[in-house]
């Protein structure tokens, strides 16, 4: 049964919509008509003056540019094969980050579906912004109006039915975590045809090779501690890509002074950038207590104050995935052998933000680890692909048609 | 040696002026620490992270202290199992994890003869015909107490006869409370309750029936409170309106409101004449910037932390509140009472209610 209007909070489209949904045409991925009209919103959103306070808002705009979209056309390239959307995708967004929602229906939406988008809970002003100006594309030209039926936007408190009733109309139901959110929409069945993305908690961790980091210029290093400050503070450490763990490859000695150039230059970052509630000083404080009872021979390192806390691990302990805080609490480990990380490499495991040679990593990742989803360079952990978590998301959200 | 807390039952609760109690509050905590670190395991092992060393403390400002949200988390206990006599337990509403808190014998005598020492200094040593604003259903469990109950028993013991206000519905009991007036005119009454159960379920009681010509002579009280202001700042509340209109209604001139937490039960931070909180020989506060956790000076707004010389039954001596705070002095409060006093801002924003009376209202 249709949720009643009350029930339903909309930003984009209206109740009418949901109805015509299930009955509108899939697509071919990438048609031009698509491209158009995101690079329109790109445009939109890069001489938006609010929009440029926000990097998060400003690396979506750069992302749905005409020249990536283009790109991302090339890659996913079917060749003599032939795909077609599934039809409606319900995704449920992520409460803590504010812009996944974005990437998750604009890659619905260039793979040929019609989507149905739950908004984060939480009222981040991106998510106005980002709204603002597809409406405003919507409205603009004759051309982008058929759109409109293709993408809903909604908000609704936490209720079954509602869940039941999307479920019941869509051809894909993407669903970004936590694992408590995964679990309670997974009581809403889906049609037996209908399939499942679903984007779980997960971890992710640093390696660094001491060596590399010192023989960079200060220049460098000083880029190193702002692209990590924007893969963990930028979310107060909160998203699953962000690293909580670091681990640091070399020499004792280079090691050593690999750690004290990093983390001055880092809190040189924070200090300018990050606003800090008080509470969240005691939120870390706890867990370092609740860590150091739970794990052997851990020891607080001192960095200046509380805007970051390091906690120097004597042994790998996969207690470090539970015991996670956030707005800059980092364990630490000297890593002998790069194979010590298996017990870590668990499906928690998601991104490894790697400051070296990812050659390195090969007998690790081949070793069997069901976890590790992506290697990247620090910096890049937030970056978007439509190979995400481990899943192809163009092979995922479209069908493929045998023609022989 | 071991410092005897006895030593500090000796002397009156307001005496000791910043370099005597340095002296004599601060061994006692030096001792706790070592105790606490050699008797609780997670102690230890927190303090071990820390790198520091309670053999080598000098000053009772270098002492770790726990957060109290720990106590939600983990039973932390300084003695074995079974010497233990009443599990106390925080507010929190369903759901929200509670604070459990560990006495034994000794931890809970000396909670009791502190409460003593320190309320009797601002009521007189003798007992007092007692209202208790609350109803009697709060302590009927006397194994594991709650906040409230652990509140009302403590207090009780500075009443001779006793009577409960609300009843189990939480409605003002006006004939009772009318007989019990009637009996005792003339006589002090000592007057005890948490804020927001005072001001919901009695002030507005007192008000209509003021309203319907029924007035409770209250000038002869003295009323003491606590739990905090969340819900009376939610209703826009200030104390000094809460006071005023207390008065208004029932001719109450005499009400100290008190600081503490039932992770640190017996030492309360009894209010002034003057509207101050203020430390005792028996405790102490210290006001830290979140950024660093370094001291706060006078006047410098930062995060309380609560140092009590009683918890030997679970490491508790030591511990960071998740309240603001101000230092307003120390030894020099109009009042004439030494040590320190301060103000209390309210909770950090953005953490889940804590506080004795609050839950009741979260609720409701």
């Amino acid at each position: 049964m249709q949720p009643s209007t009350e029930q339903l909070q909309f930003y984009l489209g209206d109740e009418s919509g949901i109805k015509e949904m299930a009955n509108l045409p899939a697509e071919q991925p990438f048609s031009e008509g698509r491209i158009e009209f995101l690079n329109k919103v790109s445009m939109r959103l890069l001489s938006d003056k609010e929009a440029k306070v926000y990097p998060d808002v400003v690396t979506y705009a750069f992302w749905i540019r005409r020249a990536n979209l283009e790109k991302m056309k090339r890659e996913f390239c079917p060749g003599k094969r032939f795909r077609m959307g599934r039809g409606v995708v319900f995704h449920i967004a992520p409460s803590n980050v504010a812009v996944n929602y974005a990437y998750s229906f604009t890659v619905g939406f260039l793979l040929g579906n019609a989507n149905l988008v739950r908004l984060p809970s939480r009222d981040f002003p991106q998510v106005e912004i980002i709204n603002r100006a597809i409406q405003k594309t919507l409205d603009g030209e004759e051309g982008y109006k058929r759109w409109k039926s293709y993408l809903i936007f909604l908000r609704y408190e936490r209720n079954k039915e509602i869940n039941d009733y999307f479920s019941s109309i869509c051809d894909v139901r993407v669903i970004w975590g936590g694992d408590d959110t995964i679990r309670e929409i997974r009581k809403s069945e889906l049609p037996p045809r209908a399939t499942e993305i679903t984007f779980a908690d997960r971890y992710s961790i640093c390696i660094i090779e001491a060596s590399q980091y010192l023989k960079s210029s200060e220049k460098e290093q000083n880029k190193v501690a702002l692209n990590f400050y924007n893969d963990t503070y930028l979310t107060d450490q909160n998203a699953c890509t962000s690293p909580r763990l670091i681990c640091w490859r070399g020499e004792l000695e280079e090691i050593r002074q690999a750690k004290e150039y990093f983390w001055t230059k880092l809190w040189k970052v924070v200090s300018e950038k990050y606003e800090f509630q008080p509470v969240q000083y005691v939120d870390k404080w706890t867990n370092v207590c609740l860590a150091a009872v739970a794990m052997d021979g851990i020891k607080v390192v001192q960095i200046k104050d509380n805007q970051i806390v390091r906690v120097q691990l004597e042994q790998l302990d996969v207690l470090v995935q539970e015991y996670r805080s956030h707005s800059g609490f980092f364990y630490e480990y000297d890593l002998k052998d790069i194979m010590e990380l298996i017990p870590l490499c668990n499906t928690k495991l998601q991104t490894i933000a790697l400051l070296g040679n990812s050659e390195k990593l090969a007998p690790l990742i081949h070793s069997g680890v069901k976890g590790i989803d992506r290697v990247v360079k620090i910096g890049k952990t937030m970056e978007f692909g439509m190979i995400w978590d481990g899943y192809d998301l163009g092979e995922r959200l479209t069908r493929e048609i045998r023609k022989v | 040696m071991e410092w005897k807390y006895e030593d500090l039952l000796e002397l009156e609760p307001y005496s000791l002026e910043k370099k005597e109690k340095q002296e004599l509050f601060g061994r006692r905590l030096l001792y706790l620490s070592k105790w606490h670190y050699q008797s609780c395991t997670a102690y230890r092992r927190i303090v071990d992270a820390l790198g520091t060393n309670p053999e080598q403390l000098d000053m009772y400002e270098a002492i770790p202290f726990l957060p109290v949200r720990l106590f939600k988390e983990l039973d932390l206990r300084s003695v074995p199992e079974e010497e233990i006599v009443k599990t106390m337990t925080s507010s929190g509403t369903t759901g929200q994890r509670v604070s459990k808190i560990y006495v034994d014998r000794k931890t809970a005598a000396y909670q009791q003869k502190t409460l003593v020492k320190l309320v009797s200094s601002f009521t007189g040593g003798s007992r007092m015909p007692m209202i208790i604003i609350d109803s009697p259903s709060v302590i009927k469990d006397r194994i594991s107490f709650s906040a409230r109950g652990a509140g009302i028993l403590g207090f009780s013991i500075f009443g001779r006869d006793k009577i409960y206000a609300l009843d189990d519905d939480m409605k003002l009991n006006v004939e009772g409370v009318t007989t019990f007036l009637e009996k005792h005119k003339g006589e002090r009454i000592f007057l005890f309750g948490f804020t927001f159960m005072i001001w919901q379920h009695f002030y507005k009681e007192l008000l209509r029936l003021k309203r319907k010509g029924i007035f409770l002579d209250l000038s002869n009280g003295i009323l003491i409170h606590g739990g905090g202001w969340k819900k009376l700042k939610d209703e826009a509340v200030s104390q000094k309106e809460f006071y005023g209109r207390l008065q208004k209604v029932g001719g109450l001139k005499e009400i100290h409101d008190y600081y503490g937490m039932v992770e640190q039960t017996g030492c309360i931070y009894m209010q002034c004449e003057h509207g101050h909180f203020h430390a005792s020989i028996f405790s102490d506060v210290i006001i830290r910037k979140p950024v660093d956790f370094s001291v706060c000076g006078i006047g410098e707004k930062g995060i309380i932390q609560v140092l009590s010389a009683i918890p030997e039954s679970y490491p508790g001596h030591s511990l960071l509140t998740e309240d603001e705070g101000i230092l307003l002095g120390e030894d020099d409060c109009p009042c004439g009472r030494k040590g320190k006093y301060f103000s209390v801002i309210g909770r950090l924003k953005n953490t889940e209610i804590r506080g004795c009376s609050d839950t009741y209202a979260a609720k409701y």
